[in-house]
């Protein structure tokens, strides 16, 4: 069986995000760049099923500027086999990502694709589904447990009342919440090995895709920066200022 | 003669400063991190600047009080903790920024600023004080400065002192000193009494402002947890890459420090594989750092001084490579160990290894041992513990007695008793492996002239010899 597994670079989760002075966008110079956490999870499933045997060959996708080739070498020092890397300094929306992996799927069949719910940077959380749905394939997102069988797989999804299970026929497309796993380091011998991995470039200009833009951003601002606490002296204060000032007691 | 001075007295006549004795807020304030103390402090003391620190010392020099000027309290040594019915002098309100200076890079503040919050403000201005430990979120400037701390980027950026560029104290005669606390970068005027404060365990003087060194942000970090299976591989590796790439932290850890963190934190396990020694490593990348440390380590793989290793992908992961690190001391807390702080020339490490290993093994002692620290400037942390936690009292018999083979052998090495930590009242029975009588005489007689009438912090690193024993006790 093939897996597909998607991986977009975003700015790293840890990292303190700041916005440039002209409030057009957020400022990506010198910012720790690194793999949408959602998408390593999604890496980190298609190693472990393949571990298992379930799987036989993990094609690790991602769409991007030339420096997105750190991303795919981290999947595939995780242990995807080879990659590709759709070239373009585009910034992309989510309808049009999907159409070109759309154009990824149909040369390379896989039985199975796998993404990251959303990601980090724009939070659109969309992808997976344009993508099932351009293709006419089952899809379980917001996977928390996969079991894969024959023809089948079966995805427990975190929805917002418990957990759902979801049955879906082969080929399908599954995206992944936190819960599913937790992502192995990337060792060093594995970096080396992945060193010798290919990873094939096609530009998307090539691709012959008609993609229309649908959002533009019109500024970007900080939240309101939260007031410093103050020290009050007496209970009779405290109360002073619940009632007078915060209004939470009557 | 004794003369009780009540607290009362003391809020009196030092109103508005705020004073308190409940019981148990002077029990935490009257001990650092160790514990093995019995407490007695007379009294806490919160001013809020300068001059009431000044109005705190000459009521003290009246009325022939002691005193310790206290910070963050995450010291190991006992420095802070008060045997003698001192005055507690704590900096927890003198904690403000005063100004920063961007073309010069300087930072004045308050000492009782907590070393993240400095941390945190300096970042917002775009510039970096390098100075970082595990303690960060709880010790205060003042404390940092008083013991010279070290910490986790010594191998890049020196100790503490590197970056002091001026103080403001009270000296233990009660005056007013003004050290170099504009900053100058060039004041050749005679002897420089800042540099004598700094690492003087708050035994010459109380600072009450600092000026710090600042410099710009590092280049982003790239962070490597390595295994090897001895510790010549460790240095092996240590000078290889030392050669190649800029090192901003370079610490090791061994197989029993780790258990430790395991037992305790939700991390997962490093390597599949276990290895006697772990070093972290982490450097300033540059374009080509990367491809360098990974031909290095091609070498370090094939010819054997590299096991395996784990390269980080994002700050998450280097969080967490450092939690292996940094949760160590704190993992073995509750074992109540016996903590060395050691500073070893580096390449003598592995055989000083081999010389104190069998010591704890034999029959005698069976203790356990836990190696970790800062390889990379030759500190190593080394904590012994029993397997089965009881009988502390005869536990800590043995180490004493343990001790004297092993500062034997810290000063056959040409090593230090105190790297980092500082000598306070834990190491003051030893301080004689690593320093000479004259000079521990001449650190008394300074000690004198800063501090004639012997108040601050007293029997912290060495007794005076003409203390006398009839000075006034607060209750």
């Amino acid at each position: 069986m093939k897996a597909l597994v998607t991986v977009k670079r975003v700015i790293d989760y840890n990292v303190k995000v700041r916005i440039k002075p002209d409030g057009s966008d957020v400022d990506l110079t010198h910012v720790k760049m690194a793999m949408n956490p959602f998408c390593e999870i999604a890496i980190e499933e298609a190693v472990r099923l393949k571990e298992k045997g379930v799987i036989s060959e993990i094609i690790v996708v991602s769409i991007g500027a030339q420096v997105v080739q750190e991303q795919l070498r981290a999947a595939l020092a995780m242990g995807a086999d080879r990659g590709i890397l759709i070239q373009t300094d585009q910034t992309l929306g989510s309808f049009s990502t999907a159409k070109i992996l759309k154009t990824v799927v149909e040369s390379e069949n896989p039985n199975l694709i796998i993404m990251g719910k959303q990601s980090i940077d724009s939070d659109n959380n969309q992808t997976g589904q344009m993508l099932a749905a351009l293709l006419g394939w089952g899809q379980g997102t917001f996977a928390s447990e996969l079991t894969v069988h024959a023809d089948t797989i079966s995805v427990t999804r975190e929805v917002d009342g418990g957990l759902s299970t979801v049955e879906l026929n082969l080929p399908a497309l599954v995206t992944v919440d936190l819960r599913l796993n937790t992502p192995r380091y990337v060792s060093v011998p594995n970096i080396m090995k992945a060193k010798r991995k290919t990873i094939d470039i096609t530009a998307l200009e090539t691709l012959n895709l008609s993609l229309v833009e649908n959002n533009e951003i019109l500024s970007v601002e900080s939240p309101p920066t939260r007031q410093a606490g103050i020290q009050v002296k007496t209970v009779d204060e405290l109360l002073d200022k619940l009632k007078n000032e915060a209004k939470v007691l009557s | 003669m004794t003369i009780s001075i009540t607290t009362e007295f003391i809020r009196k006549t030092l109103y508005p400063i705020e004073v308190i004795d409940t019981p148990d807020i002077l029990k935490q304030y009257a001990h650092d991190t160790l514990s093995c103390y019995d407490t007695n402090a007379a009294a806490i003391l919160f001013p809020e600047n300068t001059e009431q620190v000044q109005n705190i010392v000459q009521f003290a020099k009246k009325h022939h009080l002691k005193l310790i000027p206290s910070g963050g309290r995450t010291g190991m040594t006992g420095g802070a903790t008060a045997i003698q019915h001192e005055l507690i002098i704590s900096m927890d309100k003198m904690n403000h920024i005063l100004s920063i200076n961007k073309t010069e890079r300087l930072i004045t503040c308050q000492p009782g600023v907590i070393l993240q919050t400095l941390h945190e403000y300096v970042e917002l201005h775009r510039l970096f004080y390098p100075i970082t430990l595990a303690a960060k979120g709880s010790c205060q400037i003042g404390g940092t400065i008083a013991t010279n701390a070290g910490g986790v980027h010594v191998v890049k950026y020196g100790n503490t002192r590197q970056w002091v560029a001026g103080l403001k104290i009270i000296t233990g005669n009660g005056d007013y000193l003004d050290l170099n606390s504009r900053g100058l970068m060039k004041n050749n005027t005679g002897y420089a009494l800042h540099e004598l404060i700094i690492g003087s365990e708050g035994t010459l003087g109380i600072i009450t402002e600092v000026t710090l060194r600042l410099t710009q942000l590092p280049k982003k970090p790239m962070t490597l947890l390595l295994s090897h299976d001895s510790l010549h591989h460790v240095m092996t590796c240590f000078n290889t890459t030392k050669q190649s790439i800029t090192l901003l932290a370079f610490e090791f850890f061994d197989q029993s420090s780790l258990n430790q963190v395991m037992q305790h934190q939700t991390l997962q396990q490093p390597f599949q594989n276990e290895a006697p020694f772990y070093t972290l490593i982490e450097w300033e990348a540059t374009p080509d750092s990367e491809e360098l440390v990974f031909q290095l380590l091609e070498k370090g793989l094939s010819e054997g001084w590299v096991s395996d290793g784990v390269f980080s992908q994002n700050e998450t992961q280097r969080e967490q490579f450092w939690q292996y690190r940094e949760h160590i001391s704190e993992a073995l807390r509750q074992d109540q160990p016996y903590k060395y702080d050691l500073s070893i020339p580096i390449a003598s490490i592995p055989d000083f290894y081999e010389q104190v290993m069998p010591l704890f093994q034999q029959d005698s002692m069976r203790l356990q041992s836990a190696w970790f620290g800062h390889i990379g400037d030759g500190n190593i942390h080394l904590n012994v513990f029993q397997s089965t936690p009881n009988m502390q009292t005869e536990f800590y018999a043995k180490c004493e007695k343990l001790n004297q083979t092993l500062f034997a052998y810290v000063k056959k090495y040409g090593g230090s008793i105190s790297a980092e930590h500082g000598i306070g009242l834990l190491k003051k029975p030893y301080l004689s492996f690593s320093r000479s009588a004259s000079e521990v005489k001449l650190m008394q007689q300074i000690k004198t002239i800063f501090d004639p009438y012997h108040l601050l912090n007293p029997g912290k690193i060495f007794d005076m010899p003409s203390d006398d024993h009839h000075q006034n006790s607060a209750v």
